[in-house]
C-alpha cells in the first residue's frame, strides 16, 4: 500500500471514527453534568 | 405524553436512532459505491457531504420533533403552518413507500441468515441457486410478512419496545461488524482491498459524478431528510440536546459504513481479487446474496463469518424497518387512533402494498427508484419548512435552546437556508436528467416518467387533502401540553 493510501486511510478513519468517539465521550460528560445539576436542583 | 412514551435515557435514544440510520445501505451499497467511484477520492467527498447535507438536515429533524412533538405531518403544520401539511405528507409517503419494499429486503436477509445457519450456503454455487429460486417468488412473500410481523411486534410496545430492541440489536450489530472487519483485514492479500479503498485519485475530484454520488450516499444512508429522526425525536426528554445528537448520529452512521467498506473490500480482494470488478459491479443484491456467501465459503472458518454477516445485515435492516413502521404509526396516533390499532393498520398496509415488490423484482426496483429519488425532495421540503419557521429563530429557540450541549453558529442557517435546497435541486436534476428514448413512459421500471407520474399522483392527492391533513394531524393527544417529556 502506498504512503498516500496510508495517509488517506489515517485521515478518513481518524476523522470519522475519532470524531464519533470524541463526540460520544463529550456527550457522556455533558449528560453527567446535566444529571448532577438536576439532582442539585431537586435537593435545593 | 406519559413517561412510558419517552426514551429512558439519552443512550437509549441515541442507540435507537443509530439503529434507524444504520441499514442495509451501509453494508451493501457503501462499499460498492466507494469502490466504483475512485475509493479514496470518493471518501473525501463523502466526509465533506456529511457536514454539508446530513448533519444540517438531522439538526432540522431533531429540532422539529423536539419542538412539535408530532409526526411528520403535524410537525410540518406546527413549524411551517397549515399550508405545509402536504409537504409533511409527502415525507411520510416517501418513507412509507420505502417501508413497503424495505420489508422485502429485510425478509431476504432473514432467509439468507436462516440458510447460513442451517448450512444451506455451504458450497460456492448454492447462494446463486437460493437467490434465483427465492427472490420474486411466493417464498419471498412469506419472509416479507415475517419481517413486517417482527417490526409490528416491536412497535406494538411503543418507544420502550423500540428502545429495548435497539439496546440488544445495535451493540450486537456493531460487535459483529467489527469482528468481520478484523477478520477481513487479517486475511492474506487484504491490504490490496485497503489500497483499493483508500488510494485517492485526485483527478477524479474534478468529476461532478464523484461529488453527486457522495452526496447521494449521504442522503440515502444517514437517514437525514427521511422524517425518521423527527419521529424518534418526538420521544426525546425535554432536557435533550439537538445538535450534538445530530453530529453523533451522522458520525456513528458513517463509522459503520467505513467498517462495512473495509470488511467487504478486504474480503473480496483477499479471496477473489480477479473477480473484483465483477463483484463490485453486481449490484446491491448480487454483491450481498450471491457473491458474499461464495467468498465466505472459500474462507477458513467462513461458515461462522457468513452467519455473522447475515445476522448483522438482518439486524441493520430490522432496526431501520422498525423506524419506518413507527413513522407511519405516529401519524395515525396524531390523527386520534390508538397505538395498537395504528400499528395493525400500518402492518396490514405494509403486507398488502409490499407484496408486489416481494413477488416481482421489476416492481421492487421501480419502487426503490421512485421513492429513493423522492428522498431528495423530502430533504428539500424539510429545508423549506425550516425557512418558513425562521431559521434564526429555530437556531436560537430550539437548537441552541434548553438542553443544548453544542451551540451551532450562523453557518447552519446558511446551510439549511441556501446550501441544502441547492444540493437537493442539483441532485434531483442529476438523477432525473436521463431523457433518452421512452423517458416519459410511466410504467417503465427506471424511467423519469415513472418517477414524475407517481410523485404527481401523490402530490395532487396530498394537495387536495391538505386542509384535512392539517386538521387531523392534531386530533390526537397534544404531546406538547402534557409535560411527560419534561424530565
Amino acid at each position: 500500500m502506498s504512503t498516500v493510501a496510508w495517509i488517506t486511510m489515517a485521515v478518513i478513519c481518524g476523522t470519522v471514527w475519532g470524531g464519533f468517539v470524541s463526540l460520544w465521550v463529550y456527550a457522556f460528560r455533558r449528560e453527567g453534568i446535566k444529571t448532577s445539576e438536576q439532582n442539585q436542583g431537586a435537593e435545593d | 405524553m406519559s413517561r412510558s412514551d419517552v426514551f429512558t435515557s439519552r443512550w437509549g435514544m441515541l442507540i435507537a436512532t443509530l439503529g434507524m440510520a444504520v441499514g442495509t445501505g451501509n453494508i451493501w451499497r457503501f462499499p460498492r459505491i466507494a469502490a466504483s467511484n475512485g475509493g479514496g477520492s470518493f471518501l473525501v467527498a463523502w466526509v465533506i457531504f456529511l457536514f454539508l447535507w446530513s448533519v444540517p438536515l438531522m439538526i432540522v429533524e431533531f429540532s422539529f420533533g423536539k419542538r412539535a412533538r408530532r409526526g411528520t405531518v403535524g410537525s410540518f403544520v406546527a413549524m411551517g403552518g397549515p399550508g405545509m401539511a402536504w409537504m409533511g405528507g409527502f415525507v411520510a409517503l416517501c418513507a412509507t413507500g420505502i417501508m413497503f419494499y424495505y420489508s422485502v429486503v429485510t425478509g431476504w436477509c432473514l432467509r439468507f441468515l436462516a440458510a447460513s445457519v442451517t448450512g444451506g450456503l455451504a458450497d460456492g454455487e448454492s447462494s446463486r441457486r437460493l437467490w434465483e429460486s427465492f427472490a420474486g417468488t411466493p417464498q419471498s412473500l412469506v419472509t416479507h410478512v415475517l419481517a413486517i410481523a417482527l417490526g409490528v411486534g416491536v412497535v406494538w410496545f411503543g418507544v420502550r419496545g423500540i428502545e429495548r430492541a435497539a439496546r440488544v440489536l445495535i451493540p450486537t450489530l456493531v460487535v459483529m461488524v467489527m469482528i468481520l472487519a478484523v477478520r477481513a483485514v487479517t486475511l492474506p492479500g487484504a491490504e490490496q482491498g485497503l489500497a483499493f479503498l483508500f488510494t485517492p485519485d485526485w483527478s477524479q475530484l474534478a468529476s461532478p459524478k464523484i461529488w453527486l454520488e457522495a452526496l447521494t450516499q449521504n442522503a440515502w444512508d444517514t437517514g437525514a431528510g427521511w422524517g425518521l429522526i423527527l419521529t424518534y425525536a418526538i420521544y426525546m426528554r425535554a432536557r435533550e440536546d439537538v445538535s450534538l445528537n445530530a453530529f453523533l448520529i451522522g458520525f456513528g452512521n458513517n463509522s459503520m459504513s467505513l467498517l462495512a467498506g473495509i470488511m467487504v473490500l478486504c474480503t473480496v480482494f483477499a479471496i477473489n481479487p480477479q473477480a473484483q470488478s465483477e463483484i463490485v459491479g453486481a449490484g446491491n443484491e448480487g454483491l450481498t446474496f450471491i457473491w458474499m456467501p461464495q467468498l465466505f465459503a472459500a474462507m477458513p472458518g467462513g461458515s461462522i463469518f457468513m452467519v455473522l454477516f447475515f445476522a448483522a445485515l438482518s439486524f441493520a435492516a430490522l432496526t431501520s424497518l422498525i423506524a419506518m413502521l413507527e413513522l407511519a404509526t405516529r401519524i395515525l396516533i396524531d390523527a386520534g387512533w390508538k397505538r395498537k390499532q395504528s400499528i395493525l393498520i400500518v402492518g396490514g398496509a405494509g403486507i398488502v402494498f409490499g407484496a408486489p415488490s416481494a413477488l416481482k423484482m421489476e416492481i421492487f426496483q421501480n419502487q426503490d427508484w421512485v421513492w429513493g429519488v423522492g428522498l431528495m425532495l423530502s430533504g428539500l421540503f424539510f429545508a423549506l419548512a425550516a425557512r418558513k419557521f425562521g431559521l434564526e429563530r429555530l437556531r436560537r429557540e430550539v437548537v441552541n435552546g434548553d438542553g443544548c450541549d453544542l451551540p451551532v453558529g450562523r453557518w447552519w442557517v446558511f446551510m439549511v437556508g441556501i446550501l441544502v435546497p441547492v444540493e437537493a435541486v442539483v441532485l434531483l436534476v442529476w438523477w432525473l436528467r436521463d431523457l433518452g428514448p421512452g423517458w416519459w413512459q410511466p410504467f417503465a421500471t427506471f424511467s423519469v416518467g415513472t418517477v414524475l407520474a407517481q410523485w404527481a399522483v401523490a402530490l395532487v392527492v396530498l394537495l387536495v387533502l391538505n386542509r384535512w391533513l392539517a386538521k387531523t394531524s392534531s386530533s390526537g393527544n397534544d404531546l406538547t401540553q402534557q409535560g411527560g417529556a419534561a424530565s
